[in-house]
């Protein structure tokens, strides 16, 4: 999950809530969804909360 | 003959040039002499040649897109239509459009160029790519030392402050420009390092924005793998940049801002999502809980020890059952077994055959007697027969066998 990137974790969160509301997941998976649920959302605030700005200037020589 | 008012010779006149096809729409080349910007925004000048001269005015709603201020002695292109002035009874250009004449040139290269690329597809909505929408990554192609790089470092650390950016510095003006600009969307496009590009400058007068109306920058842009955002500061003129671009914005703080989400606004939506996921949650629980009860309810739970007892003497029961059938075939198998076993052992039993009517002969060593030579004359044997038996003495020996007498024919002996 630290390699995923924050489109691809969001979709995935959201799938995660819609398969627990639709409730047609046996108790196990469903707690199992639960707990990938809660650690996609604290990647997505992780990734949100990576404040600094990194910026690079690109080499223009001609090579 | 009535004679008429000043007014309405003048009126009659402004009618004649009004209705005339070719004073409606016309371009005229000329010097600008007496040029005059009235506070109100009109602009007022005169327009001459060796020859002549022609009044004209610029209305403040023309004037204010000039992207030049005219002054005396400029060579310049007007276009407007001529008509008549008539409290002063003056006819005069009114001029919509108005460019220094070499300008004129440059503008109809331009405007070609726009035709060729947009007969080539590049301007073509469908080819438009979609931005991303939570870009990791941002290409910028401007100079490194202007307002545009400043303006859209500020907003994507506002909005977006997590994507990391990388800058192509370039000149945005000048005879290298053109080329450089379109280099650096081709090594950012190429370098697999960013989602998304933003290439432009903070404005500028048409020839500051020659680069960006060049056939280069238009491929370049074409060419590009990843989104490009046009961030040519200059709402009157549409570049052939922003022709080509993805998506075109009027500034780059604007382009910035088209390139990245709100970074409040997807923290809400992740927010969003969590309370979902724990509202989901819970009303999964929730429903877990209630059929749990509904179970409980049921008599399983409710007498567990009974129901396991009788569920066990069930089963007890089956198997008992089981093992007695399985014990009656058991014996019945051997039953019969034994029954067709002592039949085979009947047919060989001797007393069958003694009750066809043969004996069998003891000596009296208790041997059985086969042979006339295994007995003496004199000697005690004995005969069993069918019922019962005999003590004989042995009196005389038979040397031929009593089965070549019967295969013989003979019935006597």
């Amino acid at each position: 999950m630290a390699e995923m990137s924050f489109e691809e974790a969001l979709a995935r969160l959201g799938q995660v809530v819609d398969a627990l509301e639709k409730g047609e997941v046996p108790l196990e998976e469903a707690l199992d969804l639960f707990a990938e649920g809660v650690r996609l959302s604290k990647h997505c605030h992780n990734l949100l909360e990576k404040a600094e700005q990194r910026i690079q200037v690109l080499e223009m020589e001609e090579s | 003959m009535r004679i008429l008012t000043i007014r309405e010779v003048t009126q009659y006149i402004k009618e004649l040039l009004d209705a005339d096809p070719y004073l409606a729409n016309v371009w005229v080349k000329g010097e600008v002499t007496n040029c005059h910007y009235h506070p109100s925004g009109h602009v007022y000048l005169t327009l001459k040649d060796n020859v002549s001269m022609l009044r004209t005015v610029i209305f403040r709603s023309k004037a204010r897109r000039l992207n030049f201020r005219l002054a005396d002695g400029m060579a310049v292109v007007a276009q407007g239509y001529v008509s008549l002035f008539e409290r002063e009874g003056q006819y005069q250009l009114y001029a919509a459009y108005v460019e220094p004449e070499g300008v004129g040139v440059a503008h109809l290269n331009l405007e070609q160029l726009k035709a060729k690329l947009e007969r080539e597809g590049l301007f073509d909505q469908t080819r438009k790519k979609a931005l991303p929408r939570f870009p990791e990554s941002i290409g910028i192609v401007t100079s490194p030392v202007g307002a545009a790089v400043k303006d859209i470092l500020a907003v994507l650390g506002n909005r977006w402050p997590q994507a990391r950016v990388y800058i192509a510095p370039v000149t945005v003006q000048g005879e290298t420009a053109a080329y450089e600009i379109a280099r650096g969307i081709n090594i950012l496009s190429h370098s697999g390092l960013v989602d998304v590009i933003i290439v432009g400058r903070g404005g500028g007068s048409p020839e500051e924005l020659a680069a960006f109306n060049s056939e280069a920058v238009a491929r370049a842009v074409y060419a590009s793998k990843v989104p490009v955002v046009s961030a040519v500061g200059h709402e009157k003129d549409v570049t052939v940049t922003d022709l080509v671009a993805d998506k075109r914005a009027a500034t780059p703080s604007v382009a910035a801002e088209i390139a990245t989400p709100n970074k409040m606004d997807v923290v809400n939506y992740v927010n969003i999502l969590e309370g979902r996921l724990k509202r989901a949650m819970s009303a999964y629980v929730r429903g877990v809980k209630s059929e749990l009860r509904s179970m409980a309810r049921s008599s399983v739970l409710q007498r567990p020890a009974d129901f396991i007892i009788a569920r066990r003497r069930e089963q007890l029961e089956r198997l008992d059952d089981r093992l007695r059938r399985a014990m009656r075939s058991f014996w019945q198998q051997r039953a019969y077994r034994l029954s067709v076993l002592s039949g085979r052992l009947e047919a060989l039993s001797p007393l069958a055959t003694l009750a066809r009517g043969y004996s069998i002969c003891y000596s009296f060593r208790n041997e059985v007697v086969r042979s006339p030579d295994d007995v003496k004359p004199g000697e005690d044997i004995k005969i069993w027969l069918s019922e019962g038996g005999l003590h004989c003495k042995v009196t005389g020996q038979m040397r031929q066998s009593l089965k070549s007498i019967l295969t013989n024919g003979r019935r006597r002996f």
